[in-house]
């Protein structure tokens, strides 16, 4: 078993490889297995699907990648607040400095689009899985459950990471004002806030 | 200025790129295609041809959708077809979408107009516009069948395009309210919580290790529009909820009240 997680994980990153190299539609199955050092036929057997089924694999191991890594980058923030800060901060950095996602979006969208979309409810589902304990720690206003407030939480986070629209991300203050007003307003005690 | 540019490709091979403009919000359907106004004859032929092509993509989809079906579909020749749309294809479909998004706004605000107050505006944006998305079955087939011919209008760089063009409709019912730039954020924060619910409906989401993973179809990416994504209840109880509290931060710190309602 540990052999065989070994390989996939090496031919989801030889295919990324080649994806970052070429691009989703002339990633080549042959560059995939080469770039993992295993055979076509291996290939297949990992992904029967083939280069469809591959790709698809790609994309959701590097979205989760990028949320695992975000979520380590802010995991010691001290508070609520500096955590949702921090993260939508580093998650504005990471999308706008990722060379690759940059380069897809602006050359194949209509390949990688649908594709990373449809991942947006896995996502939410992840992103309020890492909120909920949080807030299950957190005083809550009145009548909101720690789930709820999870889900309302990553729900604006995936979205205000995909397209920040009139907030400037790059800006800590912007954040902060957003932070406090669109996320956390409804969901902490008003007396609470205001300090 | 600022059009989004969509490139809608052809069935065979993608060599018709076609450039889809989503027109200013200021501007009627069609009026930015065409330098002299059309004639009253060619206006209704204009008309038909766009519920005919329409019509077609919620039968076929738009890369499937030839200018003959569409003549067909109108019960039009192509030589008519093309007097009202010199352009063919492409202005029609360009059309299409600036109809579609002008009928949108039309049926958004004549529900706005008829709110009492901020809570029952925010809600109505939430319920209205959640409705007119789901039942719109062209949509419906393009999200399901075609995603990557509309999920790049939608995400991000597409997405933050929607935000601007949705604020822009909603500041007339936001600003009395919110004053400019709070109306601004407040549209798009709500139109966020729009299209989050409409494309990953409540019952989808699933919190823990087994978040369940997207729809497919045809080994494609896709959508399927659950009926109800934001009913009533849910969409007052975000609003009350988390939205006016959350507006009420916004204003104090510009220092600008909201006028109307007051959070309870």
């Amino acid at each position: 078993m540990r052999v065989q997680t070994d390989v996939r994980t090496r031919l989801l990153e030889g295919a990324y490889d080649c994806i970052a190299e070429k691009g989703l539609a002339a990633m080549s199955l042959e560059d995939a297995a080469r770039a993992a050092g295993v055979s076509r036929a291996t290939l297949y057997r990992y992904f029967p699907g083939g280069r469809d089924e591959l790709v698809e694999a790609v994309i959701t191991y590097q979205t989760l990648r990028f949320f695992q890594a975000l979520a380590e980058a802010v995991a010691a923030a001290p508070d609520l607040e500096t955590l949702l800060v921090d993260g939508l901060y580093e998650a504005h950095r990471a999308i706008e400095q990722h060379a690759v996602l940059q380069r897809l979006l602006e050359t194949e969208p209509e390949r990688l689009l649908p594709q990373l979309s449809t991942e947006s409810i896995r996502l939410t589902g992840l992103i309020a899985s890492f909120f909920e304990p949080r807030l299950a720690g957190h005083e809550l206003a009145e009548g909101v459950t720690p789930s709820e407030a999870a889900e309302y939480v990553a729900r604006l986070t995936l979205s205000f990471i995909g397209s920040p629209g009139t907030w400037d991300l790059a800006d800590r203050k912007q954040v902060r004002e957003l932070v406090r007003s669109e996320f956390l307003a409804g969901l902490v005690p008003a007396d609470g806030r205001s300090s | 200025m600022g059009t989004a540019l969509v490139d809608l490709g052809h069935a065979d091979g993608g060599s018709v790129a076609t450039a889809l403009e989503v027109h200013d919000p200021d501007l009627g359907p069609g009026t930015a295609a065409t330098g002299s106004p059309p004639s009253p004859q060619a206006s209704g032929s204009r008309a038909r041809v766009i519920a005919a092509a329409l019509r077609c993509i919620s039968r076929f989809g738009v890369t499937k959708t030839t200018i003959d079906d569409i003549a067909r579909e109108a019960g039009l020749s192509r030589a008519t077809l093309y007097r009202a749309f010199p352009g063919g294809r492409d202005e029609v479909l360009g059309a299409v979408v600036d109809s579609e998004v002008a009928r949108y706004f039309a049926g958004l605000s004549a529900r706005l107009d008829e709110a009492d107050d901020l809570e029952d505006l925010l809600v109505f944006v939430l319920t209205v516009s959640a409705d007119q998305l789901v039942r719109h079955e062209a949509l419906r087939f393009v999200l399901a069948y075609e995603p990557e011919v509309v999920v790049p209008l939608i995400a991000f760089h597409g997405f933050d395009r929607v935000l601007e063009v949705t604020s822009s409709r909603l500041r007339p019912y936001l600003q009395p309210a919110l004053g400019e730039t709070q109306a601004r954020r407040v549209a798009e924060w709500l139109t966020r919580l729009l299209v989050s619910h409409v494309l990953c409906p409540p019952d989808s989401v699933e919190h823990g290790a087994h978040a369940s993973s997207a729809e497919h179809v045809r080994g494609h990416a896709s959508f399927a529009l659950h009926p109800e994504p934001v009913d009533e209840e849910r969409a007052r109880r975000l609003v009350r909820q988390f939205v006016l509290p959350g507006v009420h931060v916004l204003t104090a710190a510009e220092g600008t009240r909201p006028t109307g309602d007051t959070p309870n």
